[in-house]
């Protein structure tokens, strides 16, 4: 039996290996495809072979499906099921009175606290009138002191008074507007219709999908229809599922708001009894022991802030309501229409856009919804802001990579239909038989993949979002603009997957670090602003030091002193700072660093020449003016001087400070020193006039001496010494 | 009569020395110049020994000129003086001695701008109407 085996495969082997190409050559067939497909046809297995081929194909649009129908559930799960009772009930527990008084205990404590500092100034006042110093402002303190132990004494009833007067308020809107109340909760009843389209669409698309991978159809319609579909029904659920999780974001982030707000408010009440006192007491010393919020000015601002945040939330919340409703009865009309050459696939494009377009319109009116209450929640103070923005940011975010990837699937997916349906076309016309017509498709599949996608992708996506933003720009109110805004940015990040199908992924990797480096060049500059503001050069010369402070706000650093021109020599000469210039963020101040320290050009390589930079390298690309930017220190080295043009030297000894003349005539002497052996006396300006005629044979003869050389250098250093030495004479230097 | 007070410069700066200069070779009075003088290399030639050589470059008028400047910046010598002091140090006659005297007056000494100006410029005033002359009918 084994042998029959060893047998069969032996055969099978020669004829594959050598028989099959021979048969081919002999009968000059050149596509194996064709053969292969023949041959199937043949033996009737045409159709499970085929199914097979294209379950190839079918397999990636069920894998983006799959992802979309997850991020569909998620969003479902968490908008509809969760987050709605979750954010009612974070706005119940923040507008909670009961909380502070927890808290008392606490606030004695801290009152205790701030009533020592009364009782230590009551004694210095009484001190100060026993020896009768500063008598009359001894005195002058103590109602301020008395009016201070009051406030502090009845701080807890005060601002906790100041809170229930704002939730009172906050309730008092909330009724007036008709958001929130026991039944119905804050966000309201109208919200579950959001996730009733959203569980809709997922449903259809669930069962379109799975018709569309089970059913075996020819496969000039898996390539002309199926998977184009299986890619736009993909798409739209993606963009669906995470318009939702953006919605569900935002709500999270008003709910979170109301939370802080409690959290806020208590800490609040704990320190008033500091508060109050500073308040009372506005002395240089104690607002400089009690700074931030823990000073009257401070506390009271952050104060008033959370405690009347949530009406300034209840009206934006009241005012989604409305959008909802009002957005609702809108009829938008979307213009889709693609321009592909190709008939068949135009109608699909047209079908399947329209599709996503009328899905995007029935989100409108949760968007516009879930923008009120962003553009609400980013009104709320400081950190809540930050949070919210992040938040909302990495949500844009996942939209992008999915609308990217979106866009390159159905790029792709068109582009082989495009060539598939040609070849196909071109085969049948030529008259051969349909299976051989699918082996041309299949071949040409591959070919110009990328040829007409890209084109299609790009219309497809633009006309889904296109026209929203205008047409929410003309319903909307003069405050809304921020909230259209991000609507635009999201647009905009729709333009940038464009150009992912022009750069590539490693030019959209580029891309993507470009965007990431601009935003954190964009905080560097801001924080060296205030770094600079407060600490002057010092804080930021301490920034470029510290190893922990990132290469980008290094370069921001050393670009703010460059500007200001308070780049010390001290740190241009740290091995830290130098370490920093031949990094890649260093080497763009590199040059601007050399102009000032010409002198360490040689420590430093050369990208243009892959050696060390010469003096004159950077000599050369000083313009005359700048000139006297250059460091004495940089100037004290012979070897620089000796590099720089007359024009150089001329601007030096007519605009230099005295500081760069010196360090001028000392590279002189040097200079003089090495080509003649003579040592001339700088003790005195008149003694080196002195040496300086005295020795003006040798001189002379060694600038004739170097004018003769056939090296442009010595040629240039006579000049110099030419230039330096009539210089010192008239006095000049 | 121009007065120069003491207190407003402490020295030449590289413009009033390109008008010494200047001064210099538009009164033919010497080189300006160490280095590359033709004028210069003629006179050494005479120098038998490098000391006089020295002595040749240290009489030369700009630099005699320059001496005096720095006496006058220094409070040494005043500012008055300047023509007797270039006459016998340059060996000039009177008038010149006088003519560079007072170029160099005015445009080195007169610090500021609109007072040169208002100098050089000599501007007309009309004269003042005596009160106590009675008009001729």
């Amino acid at each position: 039996m084994q042998r029959t085996i060893k047998q069969l495969f032996f055969f099978f082997t020669l004829f594959i290996f050598f028989l099959f190409p021979k048969v081919v050559k002999a009968f000059n067939v050149s596509d194996f495809g064709e053969i292969i497909i023949s041959l199937l046809s043949t033996l009737g297995l045409g159709a499970p072979i085929g199914y097979l081929i294209s379950f190839l194909f079918r397999l990636p649009f069920l894998f983006l499906a799959i992802v979309g129908f997850f991020i569909g559930v998620i969003a479902i799960f968490v908008g509809g099921l969760i987050v709605p009772p979750f954010v009612n009930a974070l706005i119940d527990l923040g507008l909670n009175q009961t909380v502070f008084k927890g808290f008392l205990g606490t606030w004695e404590i801290v009152k205790d606290f701030a009533l020592s500092f009364v009782r230590i100034f009551l004694l210095l006042i009484g001190v100060a009138t026993i020896f009768r110093i500063f008598e009359y402002d001894a005195r002058k303190t103590l109602v301020p002191l008395i009016i201070s132990a009051l406030l502090v004494s009845f701080s807890f009833p005060i601002s906790t008074t100041l809170i229930s007067w704002g939730n009172a308020l906050t309730n008092f809107i909330s009724t007036a507007l008709g958001v929130g109340g026991s039944t119905e909760g804050y966000l309201g009843t109208d919200l579950t219709e959001i996730y009733d389209t959203l569980l809709n669409a997922l449903i259809s698309h669930l069962s379109t999908t799975f018709d569309r991978f089970i059913t075996f159809t020819d496969l000039q319609t898996l390539f002309t229809k199926d998977n184009v579909i299986f890619a736009l029904i993909s798409l739209s659920t993606l963009i669906l599922g995470l318009i939702s999780i953006y919605i569900s974001f935002v709500l999270l982030a008003l709910g979170i708001v109301f939370v802080l707000r409690l959290v806020f408010l208590t800490c609040l009440v704990i320190v008033s009894p500091i508060a109050f006192l500073t308040a009372g007491l506005r002395t240089r010393e104690i607002r400089q022991i009690f700074g931030g919020f823990l000073n009257w000015d401070g506390w009271w601002a952050t104060f008033l802030e959370w405690v009347f945040i949530g009406v300034i939330l209840l009206i934006w919340l009241k005012v989604g309501v409305l959008l909802l409703g009002i957005t609702k009865e809108l009829d938008f009309k979307l213009n889709t229409s693609c321009n592909v050459e190709d008939t068949d696939i135009n109608n699909v494009c047209n079908q399947e856009i329209g599709f996503i377009a009328e899905q995007l319109i029935k989100f409108l009116p949760a968007l516009t919804f879930a923008l009120a209450i962003h553009i609400g929640v980013k009104t709320s103070p400081g950190v809540v802001k930050q949070a919210v923005e992040s938040a909302i940011g990495m949500v844009k975010l996942a939209t992008t990579v999915a609308i990217t990837a979106g866009t390159f699937a159905l790029g792709g997916a068109m582009a082989s239909v495009g060539a598939a349906t040609r070849a196909w076309g071109a085969a049948r016309l030529a008259g051969v038989s349909r299976r051989s017509a699918f082996g041309a498709s299949v071949k040409a599949f591959g070919k110009e993949w990328a040829r007409v996608g890209p084109r299609i992708g790009r219309s497809a996506l633009s006309m889904a979002l296109s026209e929203i933003p205008p047409e929410l720009g003309k319903i909307m109110p003069e405050p809304f603009k921020p909230g259209i805004e991000t609507v635009e940015s999201i647009k905009k990040g729709v333009g940038w997957t464009k150009r992912m199908v022009v750069l590539g992924r490693e030019g959209i990797k580029k891309e993507m670090e470009a965007r990431m480096e601009e935003l954190e060049r964009k905080r560097a500059r801001e924080e060296i602003e205030e770094v600079y503001k407060k600490h002057g050069k010092e804080g930021l010369e301490k920034m470029i030091r510290s190893r922990w402070t990132s290469e980008i706000a290094k370069g921001e650093a050393t670009k703010k002193l460059l500007e200001e021109g308070k780049l010390s020599d001290d740190l241009i000469e740290k091995d830290e700072f130098k370490k920093f210039l031949r990094t890649k963020e260093g080497g763009k101040y590199l040059n601007d660093v050399l102009k000032l320290r010409v002198d360490l050009a040689p420590e430093f390589i050369n990208p243009k020449t892959n050696r060390p930079f010469t003096p004159k390298d950077i000599l050369d690309e000083i313009t005359p003016k700048d000139v006297i930017k250059i460091r004495p220190k940089a100037i004290m080295d012979p070897e620089v001087v000796s590099a720089m043009s007359p024009t150089h030297i001329e601007r030096i000894i007519r605009a230099g400070t005295i500081k760069q003349k010196d360090a001028l005539v000392e590279s002189y002497t040097k200079i003089i020193a090495e080509k003649t052996g003579i040592t001339l006396t700088t003790s005195t300006r008149e003694n080196l006039r002195k040496d300086v005629s005295e020795n003006h044979e040798k001189i002379r003869n060694t600038i004739d001496t170097l004018r003769e050389s056939s090296d442009p250098l010595d040629v240039n250093k006579a000049e110099i010494i030419k230039k330096i030495g009539d210089a010192i004479w008239q006095r000049r230097l | 009569m121009i007065k120069y007070n003491p207190n407003q410069k402490k020295f030449l700066s590289s413009e009033d020395i390109d008008v010494i200069v200047e001064i210099v070779k538009k009164y033919n009075l010497g080189p300006t110049d160490l280095f590359d003088n033709q004028e210069l290399e003629e006179m050494l030639k005479s120098a038998k020994t490098p000391e006089e050589a020295t002595k040749i470059i240290e009489n030369l008028p700009f630099n005699k000129i320059m001496d005096r400047l720095e006496e006058i910046l220094t409070g040494k010598s005043s500012l008055e003086d300047l023509s007797s002091l270039l006459r016998k140090d340059l060996n000039l006659s009177l008038f010149m001695a006088e003519k560079i005297a007072k170029e160099i007056k005015e445009r080195v000494f007169l610090i500021a701008p609109e007072e040169k100006k208002k100098i050089l410029e000599k501007p007309t005033t009309p004269p003042k109407e005596d009160i106590y002359r009675e008009p001729i009918e």
